[in-house]
């Protein structure tokens, strides 16, 4: 069910795919954010993984400043405003993540790559209270978690988004603990962003070679 | 001093699905005192057929895996004991049943933790080497790898989960894979927080409790973080200045 799910998101982001860099662009989007995918964790009640991960979806804000030449800044902040609830609804997870990314249009394209360093940081809101469930053969009295706690981790982003019709489609793979063999995760988001202001498709904002007529809004 | 003690025994019948919970007797339980948690092992009564140092290491391994958790557990050495105790122990028990109250032809392995103020201050997993049908030597390894990763979860301080994927469900009957689910990782990063911002920890390398000079990974990591707050904060500046010209 879970991955019928994701087939159809993606089939419903894929036509409006649009475009790269633009400086002075906001985008304002929804994403798909898959948490610890690529065989991380359990999927079925057999213990068998597969690509996919937990599923939340996150408000993406961003902005593009031109930096110098075709290469541009671009800060993300995504959000899930909506928060990931663990089955029974025992404990709501918040997902908010910081990057800051840097990158450059692919020439003559409506493609850009980027790179940054982020900060994710994760908020589990417990609900409190107790629950029965077996315990060998007999149910017993288990308690369900009460605190509000919060892991930030640092990220490595990667990706590239395409730009149509002024809004964007975009793949990011973020890694935490990127650097250590053992806790190194990867996630993945799929995002669709309207794309509303900007100026120039490369360089410095401004020089009056706008491609955008400024998207949806 | 408050001392609550739970068995939480393995396996076998069927629940609905949920999501994480945790041992002992409130909502507030946070762990062991310090994310660092040492097991040790006494073999004395355990199958020669089975290599249970093997195993507490391979298990050990999965719950170090946890992304957003700060946790490291490792194995200490060998140990005679056969009690509770800080640092926990595992040990095999021949008279199974009588120890744990569980029926020896059922439930290869149970947990026990002692909590002080909603901190674990001691604790054990006992297995099965009792002559009944659970008996770990009757199990295959990758059976008692689940078990064990399972039995350690609840040493670590969490409960029985809801969830069927979870390594942490009440029975290991339906799985064929070791693997942790999301719930899993949820809950030992609920006990075991990992914050980069506070903890000893240093761009995701673990706990490294004085900082060894970057790799040159490391070093570009930093140097993106520098430079990118710096690139905009120039460029905002610059774009003012021309603003107001």
């Amino acid at each position: 069910m879970n991955q019928k799910l994701n087939i159809l998101i993606l089939c419903l982001l894929l036509p409006g795919m649009s475009s790269a860099f633009k400086a002075g662009t906001y985008s304002v989007g929804l994403g798909y954010y898959s948490q610890n995918i690529m065989n991380k964790t359990a999927q079925k009640i057999t213990g068998k993984s597969n690509f996919w991960g937990e599923t939340s979806y996150p408000l993406n804000f961003k902005y593009d400043f031109a930096a110098f030449s075709d290469w541009f800044i671009s800060p993300q902040l995504s959000h899930t405003f909506q928060p990931r609830e663990s089955a029974g609804d025992a404990t709501r997870i918040t997902m908010t993540h910081l990057a800051f990314l840097f990158g450059k249009n692919f020439q003559g394209s409506d493609f850009d790559w980027y790179v940054g360093p982020g900060i994710l940081q994760q908020e589990m809101k417990g609900k409190g209270g107790s629950t029965q469930l077996l315990n060998g053969s007999t149910p017993t009295t288990f308690y369900l978690p009460s605190r509000t706690v919060t892991t930030r981790k640092l990220s490595v982003n990667i990706g590239s988004s395409y730009l149509l019709w002024g809004s964007r489609l975009g793949l990011d793979l973020i890694f935490e603990n990127a650097f250590s063999s053992e806790k190194r995760a990867q996630s993945l988001m799929l995002s669709y962003a309207y794309s509303f202001g900007g100026g120039a498709g490369g360089g410095r904002s401004g020089s009056g070679r706008s491609r955008s007529k400024g998207g949806m809004f | 001093m408050k001392i609550y003690s739970t068995l939480i025994l393995g396996f076998f019948f069927s629940m609905n699905a949920y999501s994480f919970t945790l041992q002992g007797n409130s909502s507030n339980l946070k762990g062991w005192a310090r994310g660092e948690v040492t097991f040790y092992v006494n073999t004395s009564n355990c199958p020669g057929s089975v290599d249970v140092v093997g195993l507490v290491k391979e298990s050990l391994e999965v719950w170090n895996n946890t992304p957003t958790s700060s946790l490291k557990v490792k194995y200490g050495g060998s140990t005679t004991s056969t009690s509770s105790s800080s640092p926990p122990i595992v040990y095999c028990e021949t008279n199974f049943n009588a120890i744990t109250g569980a029926d020896e032809n059922s439930v290869p392995g149970a947990a026990s933790v002692n909590t002080t103020g909603g901190q674990i201050n001691s604790g054990f997993l006992v297995l099965n080497a009792s002559g009944g049908q659970s008996n770990i030597a009757n199990l295959s390894r990758k059976n008692l790898l689940i078990v064990m990763t399972h039995e350690i979860g609840h040493v670590l301080g969490l409960g029985h989960s809801q969830t069927a994927n979870a390594v942490m469900y009440y029975t290991y009957s339906f799985k064929t894979e070791l693997n942790l689910a999301q719930d899993d990782i949820d809950g030992i990063s609920y006990l075991y927080p990992s914050d980069e911002f506070s903890d000893n920890e240093f761009a995701g390398c673990g706990h490294v409790q004085s900082v060894p000079p970057p790799t040159p990974g490391q070093m570009l990591l930093l140097i993106l973080c520098l430079i990118m707050p710096l690139a905009v904060y120039f460029k905002t500046k610059k774009r003012f200045y021309l603003t107001h010209l």
